[in-house]
């Protein structure tokens, strides 16, 4: 403020007892507020506190170095990513498939139609008309399989393995294994399942133990693709028809 | 060892606490805590939880520090952003402080203080004066007192200020001016109409 609106406003105060009341209270309020700021009692986080951070500070960047490794994390990050990729290219690589093999399908089904299959297939099996066995031919009837009975399925929450309507009677299931790059891989609201055939080593991938007898062969998966187009989970599946 | 640190700033130690250098976080933390815990102090009035919060904000510290970004305030401001959340949201759950009316016509045991005479202040020791300050702060809402901690007794910058509440300056700005009003009509709180009609004129005409 300046000198002289300073000077008029303390005489005005000198005259006006309102004034007067509130410039004391003004400048009681001055000196509580820096009074206040020196206090000695609003000091000072105890002792004890220090030691217990410190504690704190040892046991998570000592004990456990590993998370602020950012060049470790990134390089586990980037492995999963490339994974996760691997299984939509995957993905998309069988759809296409899907698409171009439907002519040479129809011709297979007409083939099929005059030889009709051996009494030994499951009702179950029979039931689709459009599927081939040959079980004489396991590889094709697996490659059959996957292009006759579109392997897309729409549903609205991710559900327990276990009691997915995807697996068959005569296949065995892994559990979903959540694709854990992302922070909520868990919470898909829909989505497609799609199933695709993997090398062997997207088992290892996910940490299962990869097949021993036949390193060359394809594992089926189903893997669960977000509407954003990111896969999230995927699950192992075995054939029993093929097995036996 | 945590000595030979002090010449360091908030960011160089920061650095070298997120590679693992206890001494670079003692050092920091013995440069931080006070304000800390002097903040959540006068904006809880309570000791307990000035200290949770204080455990609080170092936790998150060695936790997301990483996620400090220079370019968007000081380590200082980033702390006292944590601090005042934390002590918010706590007192958010306590709610064992209740704020008077910005009118003060439920001004309770401070005004009833403060109306004793005209000039309640003359006899009143330091500690008295403290007291009655802090009650009075206490007594304000939580947008106002944070203002009152941060820059009058946290003597912090406006800019400062609006960078830890996440607001524009002049925000700050005017919260600051209405808190100081508040404070000096519960201050100046006296018997009749004339003494409270008459400030507030005052205060218009600045």
């Amino acid at each position: 403020m300046e000198a002289a609106k300073r000077e008029r406003a303390l005489r005005h105060a000198s005259e006006c007892s309102a004034c007067a009341l509130w410039l004391n209270a003004e400048r009681t309020l001055e000196a509580g507020l820096v009074a206040l700021a020196e206090s000695a009692e609003e000091g000072e986080a105890p002792p004890h506190l220090k030691l217990a951070l410190r504690a704190a500070f040892d046991l998570q960047f000592k004990a456990a170095p590993v998370p602020i490794s950012a060049p470790a994390r990134s390089r586990n990050l980037a492995r999963w990513r490339l994974a996760a990729a691997a299984l939509v290219l995957l993905a998309v690589a069988v759809a296409l498939l899907w698409r171009s093999a439907s002519p040479i399908l129809k011709k297979e089904d007409v083939t099929n139609r005059e030889n009709p299959a051996p009494s030994s297939i499951p009702a179950q099996r029979e039931q689709s008309p459009q599927r081939l066995i040959e079980p004489d031919k396991p590889e094709q009837k697996i490659d059959t399989y996957v292009a006759k009975k579109p392997p897309t399925k729409r549903y609205t929450r991710r559900r327990d393995a276990t009691s997915d309507e995807v697996a068959r009677n005569d296949e065995t299931v892994t559990d979903y294994i959540p694709l854990t790059y992302l922070a909520d891989a868990t919470a898909v609201e829909s989505g497609t399942v799609l199933r695709v055939e993997l090398p062997p080593s997207a088992l290892i991938a996910v940490g299962l133990p990869a097949p021993v007898e036949r390193t060359d062969s394809r594992v089926k998966a189903d893997v669960v693709i977000g509407d954003d187009g990111v896969a999230r989970a995927v699950r192992f599946v075995r054939q029993d028809s093929v097995r036996r | 060892m945590a000595k030979t640190l002090s010449h360091l700033t908030d960011e160089e130690l920061l650095r070298l606490m997120l590679a693992g250098d206890g001494d670079a976080f003692e050092a920091l933390y013995d440069r931080r805590q006070g304000g800390v815990y002097r903040f959540a102090l006068r904006m809880s009035g309570s000791a307990e939880i000035a200290e949770d919060v204080t455990h609080d904000v170092f936790i998150a510290l060695m936790r997301d520090g990483r996620q400090f970004d220079p370019a968007r305030g000081s380590v200082a401001s980033y702390l006292f952003g944590i601090a005042r959340h934390r002590t918010l949201k706590r007192l958010q759950r306590e709610r064992s402080f209740v704020s008077m009316s910005e009118d003060g016509e439920d001004g309770g045991a401070l005004d009833e203080k403060l109306v004793a005479d005209a000039d309640p202040f003359a006899d009143l020791t330091r500690s008295e004066t403290i007291d009655l300050v802090r009650q009075a702060i206490m007594a304000l809402p939580e947008h106002y007192r944070e203002v009152v901690a941060l820059c009058s007794l946290g003597e912090m910058s406006y800019e400062q200020a609006a960078s830890v509440i996440g607001c524009p300056v002049g925000t700050v700005r005017s919260r600051l001016n209405r808190a100081r009003e508040i404070l000096v009509r519960k201050l100046s709180a006296v018997k009749g109409p004339t003494a409270n009609s008459a400030p507030n004129s005052a205060m218009a005409a600045r």
